[in-house]
């Protein structure tokens, strides 16, 4: 038998060989595409409030330092990963229908909202919190006779409903004695609110540093704060993600938090007060009103990123208060909710975990150090 | 045809041999078939629905299940949300339709008796009807807020242009035979008015204030949606805020069975009008 | 109606000049609030710099994007649903009282149930507009072809025509009007959904947000501006349609009217 391959023989052989190796190659790319598509293409980020007139600006959270300053567009980049930013008016409501529509990957919102949104079952989780422990004021127009709350009963008070301006006015009514049916509550949003306060239409609304430029021209008089009470009246908020996201890209989900807390962490230096509060001037709003609502607290208060004894109390309160109030059916498991191990581990990975004071359930006494 | 008995009719029968009385079931009947077979895409919907929700293969973001839906319906019914919004939306409806109608009867009716006058305040209206009633929301917003004053101007105009222009139509399309009869017996203006042009020009007239009213409730709903405050929008509002869907389906089914019930009543008293007063115009 | 247009065109200037006069009057000297009510002054102004700067026509060119797309998907599903339920007397009893169900349900509840379902951006915008579009057109068209003139259909029969051609030569050439009656309403609808679209969905570019910002700021002129423009576009729509169903008219010769 003659021992040498034949040409035609070989030529199959070789055809073979080579037919092999082409459909070898998708495989294995196939195999190791996973590995690939760790990161995402594209990551959607939420933000439950806009600037003045919708701007695409936020100015509170350490999350909009990060947007201002790219600091994600900058992480990302190498991936090629797209960074898309939706600022909502419509606050946190219009922030659950775009998750309940898959439209968005992370979120930031505020407790309320995020509630609600759990409970009728959209699937996310609480990675890092990010309230900044704003105050709120009860405001009435200039001239009204009212001194205290008490004055309102029977009177008109608008509140964001379905945003976490509901919990601090339900907070605070509470805490006075008075209930929600003492007084005419009406649902607005921010601005209309105070530009129904001004004309007279409403008797008294619940706001923020968004009425510190009414109230220095001397149109409203606030007749409530909560920095006079406790911080338990004030409101949270917390940087969420979507299951979907969180199951198909841990990786980007921890990098993620990695640039957020070194935002924070940028936040809090009082060397950077100056540079946050032109980040916050983008929105339209003087920076003054920043100045205001954090003269008197530590910068690292408002950048506090950890879901500690009094950041998870006040979830579990509003969790009761909306089962309470018929905004939600079903009730709200907080623990199971909170992810504690993308931020630790970002902690550890930045030296930052004793960085800020962990506070007990009254918001004020510091727990460990 | 049906007779008293309800359940059968009866074919004629005759006395000699031929025709057998046969007993027709009710349900045959070509406009029981007809309803029967209307409902057969609703209520195979429903079922699949029901299923789906009782599988538990539907997305409670999606779609609750119906029975989900006749819950929160049975919720604002008992906890009286439900009354106080209708009573609220349906007195502003009335007095905002009040409104705009008799605004425009009072143009209309300008319009249509006299010449000089449908000169003047044609062009005007023209333009004016150009405008969507919901372009005006902002701009009324501005000086009025979202209190009662707001939606009850907005539901106004929305009445306003269909009743002017069905009452200025009504009185111009007078049958002309008619007014000769009344030149022939002398009529003074005052009596022309009341003999020959408002019972001519009522069934127009009528259909106006049934456009209006229609117009009117669409209006209704939109600024309850834009102004929120209270009343059957704002409930709607609500079920959205708080991503109730079960709440949201179950306003939108009394928006629609209010929406039907206002139509139904006003086109079958339009045809009694319109019997009451002979085929004319119309 | 036509003796009003033979006489001097100018009476129906005096309401109109007269009102805009009556409003600067009382805008120059105070009698109105002028952090409140703008003056037609300030309306002009703010219309030359609202052209100047571009953002009128980009709100307009963003909102009548959005109505196009409406209606690009409304139109067609609302023709072939018409003529569908027309021609076929078991889809007709079938699904119209369905419909007709549906449609009891005033227009604008349905936005907040869009939203929830598709969330605020342009594709709930556009979904909601299809919506507004489609009953007028499968209304009229409905109408339209049930109603083609029994005795051309009869001549379809007498040719021997298939159903197609009967369709196609008979049927379609007879509805041609209604259908257009129907295409001019939905185009009036389209309109007036995509601004309300943008009043209750999330603010995006368009002229309706451009009047919800000028509302939230207090800026009478920049609402007054807007609504101008929403009300010429309209009219455009109006006018344009208008003719375009004469023109059909005449090139049927009246036929099937």
């Amino acid at each position: 038998m003659d021992k040498s391959v034949s040409p035609s023989r070989a030529r199959t052989w070789l055809a073979k060989a080579a037919l092999a190796i082409a459909c070898a190659v998708p495989l294995c790319l196939g195999v190791a595409a996973p590995a690939w598509a760790a990161t995402p293409k594209v990551i959607r980020i939420g933000i439950a409030t806009a600037g003045v007139g919708g701007k695409p600006y936020c100015g509170l959270s350490y999350i909009c330092a990060a947007h201002v300053q790219g600091l994600f567009e900058k992480e990302f980049a190498a991936d090629g990963t797209k960074i898309e930013w939706h600022f909502y008016t419509g606050a946190g409501p219009a922030v659950n229908e775009a998750l309940a529509g898959g439209q968005l990957d992370f979120a930031w919102e505020g407790d309320l909202p995020a509630i609600v949104a759990r409970a009728i079952g959209l699937k996310t989780h609480l990675l890092m919190a990010s309230g900044g422990r704003l105050d709120y004021y009860i405001a009435v127009p200039a001239d009204s006779p009212a001194k205290s709350l008490a004055d309102l009963r029977g009177k008109t008070l608008a509140l964001f409903k379905g945003t976490n301006i509901q919990t601090v006015g339900t907070r605070i009514l509470e805490s006075e004695g008075l209930k929600t049916t003492d007084l005419n509550v009406v649902n607005l949003d921010l601005a209309t609110s105070v530009a129904a306060l001004v004309s007279h239409q409403i008797d008294a609304t619940l706001l923020s540093f968004w009425g510190f430029g009414l109230r220095d021209q001397g149109k409203i008089r606030f007749i409530y704060s909560t920095a006079d009470h406790s911080p338990r009246l004030t409101a949270e908020a917390a940087l969420l993600v979507t299951d979907a996201f969180r199951a198909q890209y841990p990786d980007a989900v921890q990098r993620f938090v990695n640039v957020s807390l070194q935002a924070a962490h940028w936040s809090s230096e009082e060397e950077n007060r100056q540079a946050l509060e032109a980040i916050f001037a983008k929105t339209g709003y003087p920076l003054r009103f920043f100045q205001d609502a954090y003269a008197g607290h530590p910068l690292k208060l408002q950048a506090d990123p950890h879901f500690d004894p009094f950041v998870t109390q006040q979830y579990k309160d509003v969790a009761a208060i909306a089962l309470r109030l018929g905004l939600i059916r079903r009730e709200v498991d907080v623990d199971s909710w909170i992810d504690q191990g993308p931020l630790q581990h970002a902690l550890a990975a930045q030296k930052l975990e004793h960085y800020w004071p962990l506070y007990a359930d009254d918001g004020k006494t510091v727990v460990g150090e | 045809m049906s007779g008293a008995a309800g359940h059968a009719i009866h074919a004629p029968r005759a006395t000699s041999g031929g025709i057998v009385p046969r007993r027709v079931p009710r349900f045959v009947q070509p406009a029981w078939r007809n309803l029967l077979v209307g409902l057969l895409v609703p209520c195979a919907l429903l079922t699949v629905w029901a299923a789906a929700g009782a599988l538990d293969r539907l997305p409670a973001l999606i779609l609750p299940a119906p029975g989900a839906v006749l819950i929160a319906l049975r919720d604002i019914i008992q906890s009286g949300d439900l009354g106080s919004a209708l009573a609220i939306s349906f007195l502003r409806l009335a007095e905002g339709f009040g409104l705009g109608a008799l605004a425009g009867l009072a143009v209309g009716a300008t319009m249509g008796l006299s010449r000089l006058g449908e000169r003047i305040i044609r062009p005007t209206l023209m333009g004016f009807v150009q405008i969507p009633v919901l372009a005006w929301v902002p701009l009324l917003m501005i000086p009025f807020g979202i209190g009662e004053t707001l939606k009850c101007i907005s539901i106004g105009i929305a009445a306003f242009a269909p009743v002017a222009m069905n009452s200025f139509k009504g009185l111009r399309q007078v049958d002309p035979k008619l007014m000769e009869v009344g030149t022939l017996y002398r009529f003074s203006a005052a009596q022309r008015l009341r003999h020959i042009l408002l019972p001519g020009a009522l069934p127009s007239i009528f259909t106006g204030l049934r456009l209006g009213l229609t117009q009117a409730w669409q209006s209704l709903v939109v600024v309850e949606l834009v102004a929120s405050t209270n009343g059957i929008g704002y409930l709607a509002v609500m079920a959205r805020q708080m991503f109730q869907l079960d709440q949201m389906l179950a306003v939108m089914l009394v928006i629609g069975v209010c929406g039907f019930a206002l139509d139904k009543s006003l086109r079958s008293a339009e045809a009694r009008l319109g019997r009451r007063f002979g085929g004319v115009a119309r | 109606m036509t003796a009003a247009s033979r006489v001097n065109p100018l009476t129906g200037l005096i309401l109109p000049v007269g009102l805009v006069a009556i409003w600067q009057i009382a805008a120059g000297t105070g009698a109105i609030d002028p952090t409140i009510w703008a003056s037609p002054a300030a309306v002009l102004q703010q219309t030359r710099a609202a052209l100047a700067d571009g953002s009128l026509l980009a709100d307009l060119a963003a909102s009548l994007e959005r109505d196009l797309a409406g209606l690009c998907l409304g139109i067609p599903v609302g023709l072939a649903a018409g003529t569908l339920l027309a021609l076929s007397n078991l889809a007709d009893r079938l699904f119209n009282p369905s419909l007709t169900a549906i449609r009891q349900v005033a227009l604008f509840s349905w936005v907040p149930l869009i939203s929830l379902w598709l969330g605020s951006d342009d594709t709930a915008k556009i979904a909601f507009v299809s919506y507004a579009v489609f009953f007028p057109v499968m209304l009229n068209t409905y109408q339209a072809v049930h109603g083609a003139d029994q005795k051309l259909v009869e001549v379809g029969r007498m040719l021997c025509l298939s159903r197609i051609q009967m369709l196609r030569r008979i049927i379609l050439p007879a509805a041609l009007p209604g259908i257009a009656t129907g295409v001019h309403l939905a185009l009036i609808y389209g309109w007036l959904a995509t601004i309300g679209a943008e009043y209750l969905f999330s603010a995006g570019p368009g002229i309706g947000s451009a009047l919800m910002t000028g509302r939230a700021q207090f800026r009478m002129d920049m609402v007054i501006v807007g609504m101008a423009a929403i009300a010429v576009v309209g009219m455009t729509l109006n006018v344009a349609a208008g003719y375009g169903e004469r023109r059909l008219l005449r090139s049927r010769g009246g036929a099937g009217a």
